[in-house]
């Protein structure tokens, strides 16, 4: 991948959906301190309102997206928690970008993040130069949200040391920044309409545990896969259209295949199909996002090398190379899944046949 | 239905007739009927209940009726000598706040007359009571026009819709226009349900009842509350009206509570969370006008804390503000400052959860739950003895069984051969469940944990005691019979396992499960096993499985004490578990060793359904697919692949010479240790010792695999291996013998004249004979062989 290839691939919210933004920001009615926004019309710029003409960007969970708004117009920050790849961090951009008119004032956890990632820095050219003045500071995403007003995002927050999540804390509590170097009572205080959105990953291991003090800070929203298997299915199916979109040789998926894909990836994450009885789930992410991916590879392989429409029997190869590239164990329980649950469907249907086909002959190798 | 109605203007008020649309336990609604009924002084009152109710009036009326109430009706079905545990009962609930008592008390008030003009109660049994709620209440929450509406406001379900549009306006004055409103949507709502569903129960037939009672008012003045889905079709004059017929029943107003009253089935479902619209209905009420929902809210918010912190969850105040401050917040956000159920609930989730939750979590349940309330109603005295006691009282006479006093008398049923003993036996245990007191088996079989099941009486002690009426009181708020009674408290059993985090427990579950059959219950049990089979889908327990398979698989039996012509299809519970097993089978290979000897019986068990009187109903393929799929995992130990070698072999999918291969060492081209081989034949004794016998060439590599082992070795594997020709019946045992004897060129008499239970030690005698001899001669103890 090039260097400059994400600018291109992809937007922030604010820029993808400026005309949205706009149209809305005309709503009349009282809003926030510090919002761009009345608080229904960031409700219905995530959960879109075909009827004004706004797309629907954040599936399956309305309940949620109310929780998140109205926690954000309190004083405790919002946490998002959940497994990967259901949307964690797109929610925290659409609010950002809806709430504040910018979702770029990130910060994005790592073992490598220190306290001033979270406070300021110095440009030491400068600092050299002029000595510790207002100009030669500076700022970091959460001091620049502080400033204007807006909300800052917290990727990952748990990947980050005890020592900077302790900073948090008294950032939350204080609302202030001290910058003792430019004199003893100078410091930054935030204006209103600022506010913090962090996610994190729980099961991910490696993490450290949030003290209780700083979950006292926050409301947390646990964001779950979509339930509703028609909701992802069309999902998977916009989503694969958009990237698609770059790809005119593509013919358009069928409905049976997204059907099938969509069907593998629940049973798998459930670990229980639609008639109740159950699978061994394996440990790999089987997440929607990763399903877009599978399907929008399958898709890659059937237009370029098959040079045919994409099939059961695609989506198989890229299953067992996506999804199951590394883990063993994970591989044994793909084979019990195909071996017969697959086989089962593959006497009804013509997609699982060929899918069912394809997956038994990967396993034998 | 038709797009006619919902656009004709209606006259819902006229001079002689005013329709209150309502929903059920809505106290916006009942404020409104108050208003009503109050302002245009009708001569009668006509309320949507069954006629043939109607006399329970006064005692609604009287002061010491405090609802939760209900009027429990009991319809017997015609037909000699049916069970009366068959009777249909219909509970007829009343909260304080439910339009319906409003409207009685306050007919009363203006000195109207009341009159229920529903369908008698006894010509309604035919209801399937497990159907759920009657489609007039199912609408509120399917009917497409909810639908629209629930996208259209951002709303999530029917119920936050109603709150949103109706109770928000409850204490407000304007009752014509409260009721024009309710009456466009549930006009609306009634528009957008299929002519299919509402022809689905009796709605129609009710409606045509409810019609003829409108005729028979003729010109008097009157008020007529009524479920909004079936107003539209009361103002509908051209509809035909027909005359019910009413047959007797029995009836009794009995206490109720909150938390029934939310259990959203039967007769008048309506509206949850009981405490919640209690509450607010008192504030209305004392304000004479709309509640304060700012102190409602609060109220709930301390209230749930309470809840909370009696379950171990402390809510600090800071918390309680945030709780309030959010559902006051998702409140505004939908427009509007009175704070709703729904708002409290999730309310409840953003402010409390601290870490990764599911769809559900203690503190929604908390608060779900203390919106709810328990709160018990109260009857008056003149409400008389509750049909629980009478039906016991019958039930005890029937089992020859003297109430003349409460002394403790000793009665011996004779269970296995006599039906009238059996009856009465159930009865008995019936009685046992609801923990009365009244009975006590003192002898008998167990059927339960499987003791003494050869016994063929039971011996009880019985005593009708004063406080065995106080627990069947208490029990008659939710039951009328006796066995409904028992079942009740099953479920609650069961509920008790979901709360103690057992609710997939599949031992304890079986066990309910055995303890209904026990108890002549078997019709009722699909609920139970219904919980059954979610757990077994979700069970990774294949020892548990496999448990419940031989234990309900028993209880199929029709020779089996348990076995129940009407009872749910356990052939069919066994199926799903096995099923589920297969599932689990790929993950023995990991199973520690310890637990081998557990899961080999295990897969016996499994295998012996496919063999049992209902084989045909197991999925042979999938078992023995998942068998393949097991010997191909690396981590197989010998003695688990030589068990499922041997199925495999029994089921004739695999050669027989598989399995010699095996048990000689030289499978897979690994070539295995004398004592891993050993294992390999442990394994196949425990699942096929019949192969033994029935294949030379196993025999011939079995009898090997034991020859090469040396002593110690051999002394270590004996116990296995016993326990394995334990399985085996005698007929069998001697078919082993024989062959081992054909093999030794000794007669089966011999090697059997000995000591028969020591079967594994006489075949590795037969085998190893002239090794051992060999070796007692070098170490100079041939005398010894003699003895
Ligand atoms: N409910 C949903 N609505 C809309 N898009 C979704 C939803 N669930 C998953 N997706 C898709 O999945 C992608 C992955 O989302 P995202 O990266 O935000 O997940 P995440 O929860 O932050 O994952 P991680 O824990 O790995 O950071 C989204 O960009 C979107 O395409
Ligand atoms: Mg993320």
């Amino acid at each position: 991948m090039t260097t400059d290839a994400p600018s291109v691939l992809r937007q922030p919210a604010e820029v993808l959906y400026a005309a949205e933004l706009a149209a809305l920001a005309a709503d009349p009615g009282p809003r926030p301190p510090g919002w761009r926004l009345t608080p229904r019309a960031v409700r219905a710029f995530v959960v879109g309102d075909p009827a004004r003409g706004i797309t629907t960007k954040f599936v399956g969970d309305d309940g949620l997206v109310d929780r998140c708004i109205v926690s954000l117009m309190g004083r405790q920050g919002l946490m998002l928690v959940g497994e990967p790849g259901t949307a964690k961090s797109l929610l925290s951009e659409l609010l950002a970008a809806a709430i504040s008119g910018t979702s770029s004032l990130v910060v994005q956890g790592s073992a490598g993040i220190i306290e001033d990632h979270l406070r300021y820095g110095w440009n030491y050219a400068l600092l050299l130069n002029l000595g510790p003045k207002p100009e030669a500071l500076v700022p970091s995403p959460v001091m620049s949200a502080m400033r204007e007003g807006r909300i800052v995002r917290l990727e990952e927050i748990t990947r980050c040391a005890p020592e900077v999540q302790d900073v948090l804390i008294s950032l939350m509590s204080e609302k202030t920044i001290a910058i003792p170097e430019l004199g003893p009572h100078r410091e930054e205080r935030a204006s209103p309409g600022f506010n913090i959105i962090a996610t994190a990953n729980l099961l991910d291991r490696g993490v450290h545990d949030m003290s209780s003090a700083l979950k006292r800070r926050f409301n947390f929203e646990t964001v779950l896969p979509i339930a509703n298997p028609a909701h992802e299915r069309d999902l998977v199916a916009r989503q694969v259209a958009e990237r698609m979109a770059a790809e005119p040789d593509a013919a358009t998926p069928a409905p049976d295949v997204i059907d099938l894909i969509v069907t593998v990836f629940r049973d798998l994450r459930t670990g229980r199909l639609a008639d109740g009885a159950t699978v061994a789930s394996p440990k790999a992410v089987m997440s929607t996002a990763e399903a877009v991916n599978v399907t929008h590879a399958a898709l890659l392989d059937a237009t370029y090398l098959d040079r045919g429409p994409v099939s059961g029997r695609h989506l198989a190869r890229q299953l067992r190379g996506v999804v199951f590239k590394d883990d063993p164990d994970d591989a044994r329980k793909l084979k019990a899944y195909i071996d017969i649950v697959a086989r089962d469907r593959a006497g009804r249907s013509s997609v699982w046949k060929d899918f069912f086909r394809e997956a038994q002959a990967i396993s034998r190798e | 239905m038709n797009e006619a109605m919902l656009t004709a203007p209606v006259a819902l008020a006229t001079e002689r007739r005013v329709f209150a649309p309502i929903r059920h336990h809505s106290p916006a609604c009942a404020f409104m009927v108050r208003a009503a009924i109050r302002q245009t002084r009708p001569e009668m009152v006509l309320i949507e209940a069954p006629s043939d109710l109607e006399g329970f009036v006064p005692l609604l009326c009287d002061a010491g009726t405090i609802p939760p109430v209900a009027i429990v009706a009991l319809t017997l079905p015609n037909a000699e000598g049916t069970d009366p545990g068959e009777a249909e009962m219909t509970y007829i609930p009343f909260a304080r706040h439910s339009p319906e008592f409003v409207a009685i008390r306050e007919a009363r008030a203006v000195g109207a007359r009341v009159r229920f003009i529903d369908l008698p109660c006894a010509s309604r049994h035919d209801r399937d009571p497990d159907a759920g709620p009657p489609v007039a209440e199912q609408a509120f929450g399917t009917a497409d026009f909810i639908q629209a509406m629930t996208r259209k406001l951002a709303l999530r379900d029917g119920d936050e819709v109603w709150d949103h549009l109706f109770e928000t306006r409850l204490g407000q004055d304007d009752w014509r226009g409260f009721f024009a409103d309710t009456y466009a949507y549930c006009a609306a709502l009634r528009a957008t349900t299929s002519v299919e569903t509402i022809a689905g129960d009796d709605t129609l037939a009710r409606e045509a009842a409810m019609r003829w009672h409108l005729r028979q008012a003729g010109e008097a003045c009157v008020v007529i509350v009524a479920g909004g889905f079936h107003v539209p079709a009361l103002i509908d004059e051209a509809a035909p009206a027909t005359r019910p017929v009413a047959t007797k029943l029995a009836s009794y107003l009995v206490r109720y509570s909150e938390d029934q009253l939310d259990s959203r089935s039967g007769y008048g479902a309506g509206l949850r969370f009981a405490r919640w619209y209690d509450r607010l209905w008192e504030l209305a009420d004392a304000a004479q006008g709309p509640p304060d929902w700012r102190q409602a809210t609060l109220e709930a918010g301390l209230g749930f804390a309470a809840a909370s912190a009696a379950t171990g969850r402390r809510v600090g105040v800071s918390q309680i503000v945030e709780l309030v401050s959010i559902a006051s917040g998702l409140a505004r956000l939908k427009g509007r400052e009175a704070v709703l159920a729904r708002d409290l609930i999730d309310a409840a989730r953003t402010a409390l959860v601290k870490a990764e939750a599911g769809t559900a979590d203690p503190y929604t349940e908390t608060m779900a739950a203390w919106l709810t309330g328990h709160r018990l109603g109260d009857v008056p005295a003149a409400a008389g003895q509750p049909p629980l006691i009478a039906d016991a009282r019958a039930r005890a006479r029937h089992a020859r069984i003297d109430l003349g006093d409460s002394l403790r008398k000793t009665r011996s049923l004779d269970i296995r051969r006599n039906a009238a003993h059996r009856n009465a036996s159930r009865f008995l245990h019936q009685m046992t469940l609801i923990d009365t007191g009244f009975a006590q088996l003192r002898e008998g079989p167990d059927f339960i944990a499987g003791h003494r099941n050869g016994l063929l009486h039971e011996e009880w002690l019985v005593a009708w005691t004063p406080l065995v009426e106080a627990r069947l009181i208490a029990h008659s708020g939710h039951s009328a019979t006796v066995p409904r009674a028992a079942l009740h408290q099953l479920e609650a059993q069961r509920l008790q396992l979901a709360e103690d985090g057992q609710g997939n427990d599949l031992a304890a579950l079986t066990r309910l499960v055995l303890i209904g059959l026990r108890a002549g219950l078997a019709r009722y049990l699909a609920p139970l096993v219904d919980a059954l089979k979610l757990a077994i889908a979700a069970s990774p327990d294949l020892g548990g499985l496999a448990a419940l398979i031989g234990r309900l698989s028993g209880a199929a039996q029709p020779d089996d004490p348990l076995y129940d012509p009407y009872a749910p299809d356990l052939v069919g519970v066994c199926v799903l578990a096995f099923n589920q097993a297969i599932t689990l089978i790929t993950n023995l290979a990991e199973a520690p060793d310890m637990a081998l000897s557990q899961r080999i019986d295990d897969l016996r068990t499994l295998d012996a359904m496919l063999r049992g009187p209902y084989g045909e109903r197991f999925d042979h393929r999938r078992f023995l697919a998942a068998l393949d799929d097991l010997l191909a995992n690396r981590a197989c130990l010998p003695r688990l692949a030589g068990a499922v070698m041997a199925l495999l072999v029994r089921a004739g999918h695999q050669p027989p010479t598989t399995l010699a291969t095996l048990l000689r060492g030289t499978l897979t081209g690994v070539g295995i240790s004398p004592t891993e081989r050993a294992q390999a034949l442990e394994g196949m004794i425990g699942t096929a010792p019949m192969l033994l016998w029935l294949n030379g060439e196993i025999l011939t590599a079995a009898n090997a695999a034991l020859a090469a082992l040396d002593e110690t070795t051999f002394l270590s594997a004996l116990p296995a291996l016993r326990r394995g020709f334990t399985h085996l019946a005698p007929h069998e045992t001697d078919r082993l013998a024989e062959a081992l004897g054909e093999m030794h060129g000794v007669s089966a008499g011999q090697l059997l004249a000995d000591e028969t239970a020591d079967l594994a030690l006489l075949a590795r005698a037969a085998a190893a004979d002239r090794a051992l001899g060999e070796r007692l001669a070098a170490d100079g103890l041939s005398h010894w062989e003699g003895t």
